[in-house]
């Protein structure tokens, strides 16, 4: 049995002791031979996979705080050799280190970590006047071979994250980073469009992509889209430049729905588009009552969450029962 | 969607004879809906209730203090009525109502105290979440009352170098719940020591944060206020990492329980600047050997968050956090070394 199997199995008794599902006796015999704490092998499983993780994090973390210190007498020839001798540290050891293993999959977090670093030392000694969105963008393009090489889930979240953080910058010049997205529909587009690309890629291809299945990625991707699609739909309402968001919505639903209930089951991708319909069709109605007084709207919108959320979480629960009979 | 795993572990209880048919069935049937299925109805739930209950409820209660007691006192007995209620609906609603109760008593006494307004309402909020925490609830109504508790004695607190003291104490409980874990998961009251236990860790991660960084300046810096603090912390963080540690090996060799003692010394004098990855750490460790996966992926998460923090502190120079990080990098993989060279060496011997 695989560790992480092992370890959900005694957690999952021990929630079942917890909810007086089982009684001390039959949480103690249930959990025979073993006792209700990690064993040996699961902590070395473990400690393996943290310590290589974090040290690989930490190591390439200081290369990126000294090289932010912007050291003056330091000649730029030695900060690039510098900067390049860990790129090509971490590099090396990850070709050296066995294939899969979660200590290259840490060398190769750290390689993708450093060539932003290198990227960043780059722009700040030859003064290329870039703006940071064409560092991120840069990078996420640079890290890419890293990451193709890594399939781990971590080194794509980093893609993911710095991939975001392009969009996000490339629209956020003139204004604050939240601010500007918020008030622009075409940089809530961008960040629709942009994550929309990702979930295809990872639908299609998450099984050569990712090494160990899972939904993380595809989770991650369709939140912020889910996201990015409610809070441009709800002012969609008011506004009529954000009116494509709302329509993106409810295409998004309509499409998602049973992709997500009957292709590939994701009782997750299905309850963030749900909730996402609750919160515009509130929208809605606020949009619609705007002549009334605001306790009568506050009552009636109160009413309308109270009935759909209800409504959507009784369906959910169902549909998790239904898959889990 | 398929949890098929559940029914298999449960059938491998049956056919173990641990419990019969029934009891099986009964386990699937109390089957909770996943986690963000609550969480989204809790959000959902609550900003209903909150809505509702400000456009009717308030407008009597600034008229009136009897009245926001009464109201109060009223949401709270609906919401104990609705949080023993099966469904998930009715569990997330009466959760709402229990906030809004709260909140009003809260504000009701607030008014009425006159004087020292924001003690009086940290002192009954903290009693009423107090109450509330004992009563049969789903596990996030438990964990928001029992945060609730320690918010109103950290405010009880202020802030000064004894919050520091607060956080390490909290970090403390924390580590000794989860560590024995095995021990009270089938007591009667065993729901609200995993309530407190899961409060007193989002505490103890949240704290360093609040306590060590600049932008809490406008509140009075604590570090201005108490010298001692500058020590206090790191050297508590550290000292619970040790001591997680050491009982974690116990009754081992003498030899591991020297190597390991001596890896916390090290790693507690290179996470000096960054207390809160020391504390981290601790609760990692405390977690993995409770066998929490979620929470042990909330303390990843949370030291990863301390990295960022720290890059924006300004207690030290880049460089110096510059030369700590690698440092430490290189501490930790050398440790990863050592760590999996061990357990070769005793798998061979």
């Amino acid at each position: 049995m695989d560790h992480m199997d092992e370890l959900r199995r005694r957690d999952q008794l021990l929630s079942w002791g917890e909810q007086g599902l089982l009684t001390p006796t039959q949480l103690k015999r249930a959990l025979a031979p073993a006792t209700s704490a990690a064993s040996a092998a699961q902590w070395r499983w473990a400690l393996d996979r943290l310590l290589g993780f974090y040290g690989c994090l930490l190591l390439a973390l200081g290369v990126i705080f000294f090289f932010a210190f912007n050291w003056d007498e330091l000649h730029r020839g030695h900060k690039l050799a510098a900067a390049a001798l860990a790129l090509s540290g971490f590099a090396v050891a990850a070709f050296i280190l066995q294939s899969g293993s979660a200590f290259q999959h840490a060398c190769l977090f750290g390689a993708a970590l450093t060539t932003g670093a290198l990227l960043a030392l780059i722009g700040q000694i030859y003064q290329t006047g870039a703006d940071i969105w064409q560092l991120f963008a840069g990078w996420s393009a640079l890290m890419l071979p890293w990451v193709l090489l890594s399939r781990s889930a971590a080194s794509w979240m980093l893609l993911w994250l710095v991939v975001n953080l392009a969009v996000l910058r490339y629209f956020a010049v003139h204004a604050g980073w939240l601010g500007s997205i918020l008030t622009s529909a075409s940089g809530l587009l961008a960040a629709v469009l942009t994550n929309l690309l990702l979930l295809l890629v990872f639908e299609m291809a998450g099984g050569w992509l990712l090494l160990r299945p899972g939904r993380l990625l595809h989770r991650l991707c369709g939140l912020a889209l889910v996201a990015a699609l409610t809070v441009g739909g709800c002012i969609g309402w008011w506004q009529h430049e954000y009116r494509e968001l709302l329509v993106g919505l409810l295409l998004a639903a309509l499409i998602g729905l049973p992709v997500y209930l009957r292709r590939r089951p994701d009782l997750f991708m299905v309850a963030i588009l749900a909730y996402s319909l609750v919160v515009l069709t509130a929208a809605g109605l606020i949009r619609l009552l705007d002549p009334l007084d605001g306790f009568g709207v506050l009552q009636l919108v109160g009413i309308q969450l109270l009935a759909s959320s209800a409504a959507v979480s009784v369906w959910l629960h169902r549909l998790y029962r239904e898959a889990n009979a | 969607m398929r949890e098929s795993w559940k029914q298999a572990l449960l059938e491998n209880l049956r056919q173990r004879g641990i419990v019969d048919e029934a009891a099986a069935a009964a386990v699937m049937q109390q089957s909770p809906a996943p986690w963000f299925v609550h969480l989204f109805a809790g959000l959902a739930a609550w900003l209903a209730a909150l809505m509702l209950i400000l456009s009717s409820a308030l407008a009597l209660a600034h008229d009136s203090l009897f009245g926001a007691i009464l109201i109060g006192a009223m949401l709270l007995g609906l919401a104990v009525w609705l949080l023993r209620q099966p469904g998930i609906f009715l569990a997330q609603m009466g959760l709402a109502l229990s906030l809004a109760g709260q909140g009003m008593l809260v504000y009701a006494v607030g008014e009425l105290s006159g004087f020292d307004e924001l003690r009086s309402c940290a002192l009954s909020g903290a009693l009423v979440a107090l109450g509330m925490l004992w009563v049969p609830a789903p596990a996030l109504h438990r964990v928001l009352c029992a945060l609730g508790v320690f918010a109103g004695v950290a405010v009880l607190i202020g802030f000064n170098g004894w919050l520091s003291l607060y956080g390490l104490l909290l970090a403390g409980l924390a580590l000794l719940l989860w560590l024995r874990r095995g021990a009270w998961a089938g007591a009667p009251q065993a729901l609200v020591w995993r309530a407190v236990a899961a409060a007193a860790t989002l505490a103890a991660m949240a704290l360093p944060l609040i306590a060590r960084r600049d932008w809490t300046l406008p509140l009075g810096r604590l570090a201005d206020e108490a010298a001692w603090v500058l020590w206090l912390y790191p050297l508590g963080a550290a000292t619970l990492l040790l001591g997680v540690a050491l009982w974690l090996v116990r009754g081992q060799s003498l030899a591991r329980v020297a190597s390991v003692g001596i890896a916390c010394l090290v790693v507690g004098a290179l996470g000096w600047a960054a207390p809160g990855l020391l504390v981290a750490a601790a609760l990692w460790l405390a977690l993995f050997a409770a066998c929490e996966r979620l929470w042990c992926v909330l303390a990843g998460l949370a030291a990863t968050l301390y990295l960022g923090d720290l890059y924006y502190s300004l207690h030290l120079s880049l460089l110096h956090k510059s030369m700590v990080l690698m440092l430490s990098g290189v501490v930790l993989l050398l440790l990863r070394w050592l760590v999996l060279r061990f357990w070769e060496a005793g798998n061979e011997s």
